[in-house]
């Protein structure tokens, strides 16, 4: 049993099955041979009944033989006695093919002691036969032509006597004619009813007839040939007598002791077939009984075993399989079990129980991970807040600083011109470059806080929407951009013109575009190109000029406030592509720039074909 | 002082500021008598006292700054509005905003015009115009306080 645990499943299942099959096969191979062995046993049962049949033919063979027998003993008649041979005949027939089918050693020696007899039987009834036909002879044919010689010669004497006139002559004639007669009818009535006195009585009277006549004298000669007569009527008939003593013994004793054997012979057969029979049947009931046990022991075994084996299987995978079920339903709720039943088992449950140990194990771990992650969340947001926090403290500060810081520089510029204008006759030289100094440096200073401005506006004041035509945008920049060099800006012609803010996009152009030309260094074979594409639900515009080129390591400084690379005797404040950045990704828009020393710079942005409702919160990080 | 010139009350604390108008005026040569408040509470003083003659009010023009410390332009004007004697006086704001949260707030008091301190050549030209074509509303007198 501990091996059967150590099997697995499907072996488990195949292995049920196959005893349930074995037990299936073996119950049809019982039914199989037992009722092959049933039908041996009724082969032999129907062979006995046809012993019963040919014994049950000869028995009605026989009565009719012993009928035709007597019929032909009375009657005589050819007919009958052929009936009787073909009778035999058939008899014979019958024991032959009854005696070749037999094998039972006791019935051949009863079948041949039959054919003996029936043999016999058939020799006597020959005899009979010949007895018969003789009697039939004296009786038919010799009897009658006698009696009819005597009659006639008689009657001859009686008219001679009649002449002579001799009365007791012709008295003892007639007595004479009269005894034969009588002695005639004796004998016929004998041969109807075969009686000795019959035959005493005529031969008495034959007796007598021939001494009356020996009381005739005279004509002797005629006597005499009438006393021949009579003499060989008494030998014919007493001959016949003879036959017919003959054949009726025949027929009454030596026949009726064959018919006799025969029948106790076939009594015999019946009684043994019959007690075959019997033996067969109280065999064939107990084979039968046998294999009814037998066919009954297996099925009810093989229902048992496959009901023990059934169940054991549903216990064994159905009970675990549902508990894994459960298992995995709570598993798949993300629940951790602390144990998983079933992953002590070698089998496909034991597998599948371990794999929801991995699960389990994996929904703890996703678990952790979950919660790690909704701590770094947590945290994520709470920078991200302070991040928000300090960048719109970063802005108020720049707009505050900006705006407030614009007030007394306007001041100290004022202030430069009207010494400027009232005393500048009044200063020294070097006063005279202080002042200017001091001028310049007032102008910077304004240029960076109004750059600081812009920058810290982005977002800060809603734009109008309106239909923007981008090709007017650049024509405005065009116009209004500080170009000494005349350098070519070239836009395509079928610039898309769509709902946005024109304020912001038009700064972003302004400088990107501004930026281009400022750091041209190729005089008037400069270019700058604007192009376009449309990418989605947004448009990529880029800015190519075929300027100095900006090495790669400061691609993420030329974004940051107040970064400046590249030459620096060009005017500016590092603020503009901090601007662009800010304003572009304000509007959920992308930023990016490539370009080689020497090969000139593109930048590329995506604007949003639609403004979302409300704009999303600029996102700070790197740019690609 | 055969002829009382218009008068030109600058509310400002602001000292370059002030001194842009007045060089400004000097430089148009405009024919004007600028007096000076530094915030509201200063200006109202200023508006409400004797200093001022008839002939002075019925000419005056205000230049108001709106970001000043103590009483603000706002508040300046909704204090003027309110009071029967200067609801009708003339008020030109000369500010550094121009949000338009302050330039509509103005307008709804009632001011002459709206300028930006960059632009203070524009308002003393609109100014110079304006003191030669328009008419002042009439004098109030003074409630006796």
């Amino acid at each position: 049993m501990l091996q059967m645990f150590q099997l697995s499943l499907k072996r488990k299942i195949y292995l049920g099955f196959g005893i349930i099959l074995m037990l299936v096969f073996g119950n049809a191979l019982a039914v199989y041979f037992g009722s092959k062995r049933i039908a041996r046993v009724f082969d032999r049962m129907s062979q006995i009944e046809a012993i019963n049949a040919v014994v049950l033919r000869m028995d009605r063979d026989v009565q009719e033989l012993r009928l035709r027998a007597d019929r032909f003993v009375y009657s005589g008649r050819e007919s009958q006695s052929n009936a009787a041979k073909e009778i035999f005949d058939r008899l014979r027939v019958n024991i032959d093919a009854a005696t070749q089918q037999q094998t039972d050693p006791e019935m051949v020696t009863l079948f041949g002691q039959i054919d003996s007899r029936v043999t016999e039987y058939a020799k006597h009834f020959d005899a009979v036969i010949v007895e018969r036909k003789i009697r039939q002879d004296l009786v038919e044919q010799q009897l009658p032509v006698l009696v009819q010689q005597i009659e006639d010669q008689m009657a001859t004497l009686s008219t001679r006597l009649a002449g002579s006139g001799v009365t007791d002559q012709r008295l003892a004639l007639v007595r004479s004619q009269s005894a034969f007669s009588k002695a005639e009818k004796f004998l016929l009535r004998y041969f109807e009813n075969p009686d000795g006195e019959l035959v005493e009585s005529s031969v008495g009277a034959i007796h007598d007839a021939v001494r009356q006549l020996g009381e005739i004298e005279g004509l002797q000669g005629e006597v005499d040939a009438i006393v021949e007569a009579i003499r060989d009527f008494e030998s014919v008939g007493l001959r016949a007598v003879q036959a017919t003593r003959s054949y009726l013994f025949l027929r009454n004793v030596v026949i009726a002791g064959e018919e006799s054997e025969v029948s106790y012979y076939s009594a015999q057969l019946r009684s043994r077939a019959e007690t075959r029979r019997e033996f067969i049947a109280s065999e064939l009931a107990a084979t039968s009984n046998r294999v009814r046990l037998f066919s009954w022991g297996i099925v009810v075994t093989a229902v048992g075993l496959s009901l023990l084996i059934a169940t054991r299987l549903a216990l064994l995978i159905v009970t675990p399989i549902s508990e894994l079920t459960q298992t995995f339903e709570r598993l798949s709720s993300g629940e951790v079990l602390a144990d998983v039943p079933g992953t002590r088992r070698t089998d496909e449950i034991g597998k599948m129980a371990t794999a929801a140990r991995i699960f389990s194990d994996q929904n703890l771990r996703t678990r952790e991970l979950l919660e790690q992650s909704q701590q770094l969340g947590v945290e994520l947001r709470e920078q991200a807040n302070l991040l928000q926090a300090t960048n719109e403290e970063l802005d108020s500060f720049a707009y505050v600083a900006s705006h407030d810081l614009r007030s007394p520089l306007r001041g100290i510029k004022h202030l430069a011109q009207w010494i400027e204008e009232d005393v500048r006759e009044d200063l020294s030289s070097e006063g005279e470059v202080y002042l200017d100094n001091l001028k310049t440096r007032v102008g910077k200073l304004e240029v960076l806080l109004e750059d600081l401005l812009d920058f810290s506006r982005v977002g800060r004041i809603e734009p109008a929407v309106e239909i923007v035509d981008v090709g007017s945008v650049l024509e405005n920049i065009a116009d209004m951009v500080s170009n000494p060099h005349e350098i070519r800006i070239d836009w395509p012609s079928d610039l898309p013109e769509f709902e946005t803010v024109r304020a912001p996009l038009e700064q972003v152009f302004m400088n990107l575009i501004g930026n281009a030309i400022k750091h041209n260094d190729k005089g008037p074979q400069g270019v700058v190109s604007v192009t376009w594409s449309a990418a989605g639900d947004c448009f990529e515009f880029a800015v190519q000029d075929n300027g100095p080129g900006i090495d790669a390591a400061n691609f993420d400084r030329i974004f940051q406030m107040y970064q400046r690379v590249g030459d620096t005797s060009i005017e500016g404040s590092g603020m503009g592509l901090a601007i662009v950045k800010k304003q572009v990704e304000f509007f959920g828009g992308k930023i990016c720039v490539t370009s080689q020393i020497g090969q000139g710079t593109r930048f590329i942005f995506t604007w949003p074909c639609r403004l979302p409702t409300k704009p999303s919160e600029a996102v700070c990080g790197a740019v690609s | 002082m055969n002829k009382v010139l218009p008068t030109l009350v600058v509310v400002e604390d602001d000292f370059v500021d002030l001194e842009i108008v007045k060089r400004g005026v000097a430089k148009r040569q405009m024919e004007v008598d600028i007096l000076n408040a530094a915030d509201g509470n200063a200006a109202l003083d200023l508006l409400r006292s004797d200093r001022l003659t008839d002939q002075q009010r019925s000419q005056l023009i205000v230049l108001l700054d709106i970001n000043m410390p103590g009483m603000n332009g706002h508040q300046f004007l909704d204090a003027i509005r309110a009071d029967e004697a200067f609801r009708r006086t003339t008020v030109f704001i000369l500010t550094t905003s121009d949000h338009p949260r302050d330039i509509t707030r103005a307008y709804d008091r009632n001011v002459a015009g709206y300028f930006l301190k960059s632009n203070v050549g524009g308002l003393l030209e609109t100014l110079s115009l304006y003191l030669r074509h328009v008419k002042s509303p009439p004098v109030v007198s003074l409630q006796p306080v």
